[in-house]
């Protein structure tokens, strides 16, 4: 059967909102549709709802403070919000180079701090994690038993890879979250600069240098993103090949069929 | 105690259908499923944003499958439901079924 090309532009789009996880399994999903015979409309209508989708999880549904949740932090981020929609209402250029700046080292400090502060073993231990035990096989149910498919309790529950390895691993996409230290410092201030970037005049001398100065952010902010997926697809070889013995999902306890 | 996670619409569809296909439960599949169940198409972003969730709830978990040259040599996630997710589809369904009986309009009677 004669191969289709993907929309390269659309994978483009996943490669850069996606984690090198997440961007494996999808592409690879949606590549599986495309050669069996959806169009290239589809693909792309694919391609938009899951960079939407993934944008909307960063931005929304993250918490910017992960650890802290008191209230004078809450109050600060939430003071630098408000001083940046004056900023931008007042249309000046230095009320918003300024907050731009401290707002993102700020945010930054808030949202990966921790990181760089408390919890520097963080990506070792996803790389140590053993994902359960490798030699134990999973419990592996029959097909043929679907009536105790809900009455079965899985061994495995226990086994389950914890939260903030789950994390660690999947969510390294280019918008923010999972990008460890100060690498994602830089990239929040560099998202900073290139949303501050269009609301900046480039009719004067500082807009125009503001306007390099965006092209340099949003360089950092591409560069900083493809050494992340980088990593990630090392570790993500790592863990594949120590999940390699319970990789193969032989039976699930959950047929009804 | 912790309390309990509740599903929405969509998750306990995306639930179904992974217990529904078990073993090849993977995002192409899944969407199929609830494709040909419900009629309606289903964007894969939205079955992935379920997943995450539902993942991140401890009702499913995932594993890398095997890498096709029909998927560009890139891997399945495989995904299967947890002891924790069954009982909470189980307890989903009881609670539906509840709230399903007795309902004139449901069957077939005036409002």
């Amino acid at each position: 059967m004669k191969r289709r090309h993907a929309p390269a532009t659309a994978t483009g789009f996943l490669k850069v909102f996606c984690s090198s996880t997440e961007y494996d399994s999808v592409t690879g999903d949606l590549l599986e549709q495309y050669q069996r015979g959806r169009g290239r409309l589809w693909y792309w209508r694919q391609v938009l709802a899951i960079v939407f989708e993934a944008l909307c999880d960063k931005v929304i549904r993250r918490p910017l403070l992960r650890t802290d949740k008191s209230l004078l932090r809450k109050g600060f981020v939430v003071g630098i919000v408000i001083a940046a929609l004056f900023a931008v209402a007042l249309s000046d250029v230095w009320p918003i180079l300024i907050v731009g700046v401290v707002g993102g080292v700020i945010a930054g400090i808030l949202k990966f701090g921790h990181d760089i502060l408390f919890d520097t073993d963080r990506y070792r231990d996803t790389r140590n994690f053993p994902v359960g035990n490798p030699t134990k096989p999973l419990a592996i149910q029959h097909r043929s038993e679907p009536a105790l498919a809900f009455q079965e309790i899985r061994r495995d529950e226990e086994e389950q890879i914890p939260m903030h390895v789950h994390r660690g691993i999947n969510s390294t996409s280019i918008a923010g979250e999972g990008l460890e230290g100060l690498p994602g410092l830089l990239m929040v201030i560099a998202f900073v600069f290139i949303f501050l970037g269009l609301f900046m005049p480039r009719n004067n001398w500082f807009g125009g240098l503001f306007f390099i100065v965006e092209i340099g952010a949003a360089a950092l902010y591409i560069l900083l993103g493809r050494r992340n997926r980088k990593d990630s697809v090392g570790l993500q070889k790592t863990l594949h090949q120590i999940n390699e013995p319970k990789d193969r999902i032989n039976g699930s306890p959950t047929h009804v069929k | 105690m912790a309390a309990q996670p509740t599903l929405s619409n969509f998750e306990l569809m995306v639930m179904l259908a992974i217990i529904r296909i078990g073993d090849d439960a993977y995002g192409v599949s899944i969407s199929n499923e609830i494709e040909e169940t419900t009629g309606g198409e289903v964007l894969l972003g939205s079955v992935y944003d379920a997943l995450t969730r539902l993942e991140e709830k401890g009702l499913i978990t995932s594993a890398l499958g095997e890498a096709t040259p029909e998927r560009g040599g890139r891997a399945k996630r495989h995904f299967r439901t947890t002891a924790r997710g069954i009982r909470l589809v189980r307890d989903t369904q009881k609670s539906l079924v509840k709230l399903w009986k007795g309902l004139p309009q449901l069957e077939g009677e005036e409002a």
